[in-house]
């Protein structure tokens, strides 16, 4: 096998962070303890996969649920968006209109308006994708503490790299707050909707 | 159809490699491509008394296909073992297996089956069909 790797886009998440508020989610918070949570994220304005311009205001009071990806991903991303599919169907109406699915890449040199469209159009038609420029999207990833950054190799294959990314989901509320985290793998499509049910 | 033929070419000359590894592969399937990459996930069991190494995949439908595993990051490994009397599992979540499928040469079409060459430590080479899936499917449907 011809050895290949290329230019690495690595992007790793505060995995500490993210147990700490799965943990403080999966009791049932209470609006005391919910002011305790750790601050993530911070308002954004990008460009959402139907070409228009998307602050994160226009969310109002709805929960994000966010994962970070890219298209040319073939085995972590379709399983992320396929997890976020299933639970946006398994959860009631009245919660899931609480909620706002979004799957913001971390490759947006590839991921345009276009390709996120044609992408998403595979998972649930509620989940928004979000793309930017270069620095729109460092900005974005940053505050998500979802870092990113080149490593080239000396067998890269011109043209070609593969990205590593946070492979978890984020539940974050309105104003901020971590609600909970699912890391990959970890949890079914099911107890992730219970999760969330019991955190918003 | 041209490609059909392509494909039953490969699978003619493929056909002649040595079979003597002990290991068996079990349901290998494709998700439907979204992009130029794909994945093809599958069992082996290794029923011998001596470990099994996968050491390389190759496919007529991509460029490039790739033992990648997600354990420590998202990488490429040399070889994927096989514990003696174990089994490797590559799926979906789990332990983070997978066969990536760089530069497709077409898009893998739900229903497609295509050709996927396993090559083992020992000289052994197995060519198995690969069902392809839904895009986002978690297990073969």
């Amino acid at each position: 096998m011809t050895r290949l790797t290329a230019i690495l886009l690595v992007a790793l998440s505060a995995a500490g962070l993210a147990g700490a508020a799965w943990y403080a989610a999966n009791d049932d918070v209470a609006a005391s303890q919910r002011a305790e949570l750790p601050r993530i994220g911070q308002p954004f304005e990008l460009t959402g996969h139907t070409g228009a311009r998307v602050a994160s205001s226009a969310f109002g009071d709805k929960a994000l649920f966010i994962a970070f990806g890219y298209t040319s991903c073939p085995d972590i991303c379709p399983t992320l968006l396929q997890t976020m599919s299933e639970v946006m169907d398994q959860l009631p109406a009245p919660l899931a209109a609480k909620v706002q699915p979004v799957f913001v890449t971390v490759d947006p040199e590839r991921d345009t308006p276009e390709v996120l469209a044609s992408y998403l159009a595979n998972f649930h038609p509620r989940i928004l994708g979000l793309t930017g420029s270069p620095s729109e999207i460092a900005d974005v990833t940053k505050s998500y503490y979802v870092y990113s950054g080149k490593v080239a190799s000396d067998d890269a294959a011109p043209g070609t790299y593969m990205m590593e990314h946070a492979s978890s989901l984020f539940l974050v509320s309105s104003d901020g707050r971590l609600l909970a985290s699912f890391g990959f793998g970890r949890m079914s499509s099911d107890e992730v909707a219970k999760a969330i049910s019991k955190a918003i | 159809m041209k490609r059909f033929f392509v494909l039953l070419a490969v699978a003619a000359l493929s056909g002649g490699a040595a079979v003597a590894s002990e290991a068996v592969v079990e349901q290998p399937w494709a998700r439907a491509s979204l992009t130029a990459n794909g994945v093809v996930y599958l069992s082996i069991t290794n029923p011998s008394g001596a470990v099994e190494r996968l050491v390389g995949v190759e496919t007529p439908v991509a460029a490039h296909a790739m033992l990648m595993t997600n354990a420590g990051g998202h990488r490429m490994v040399d070889a994927w073992e096989i514990p003696a009397g174990g089994r490797l599992e590559a799926g979906p979540a789990g332990e983070g297996l997978h066969i990536m499928l760089m530069d497709l040469r077409a898009p893998l079409k739900r229903g497609e089956v295509f050709l996927l060459t396993l090559r083992f430590a020992d000289g052994d080479a197995r060519t198995v069909d690969v069902r392809v899936h839904g895009p986002g499917a978690m297990k073969p449907e």
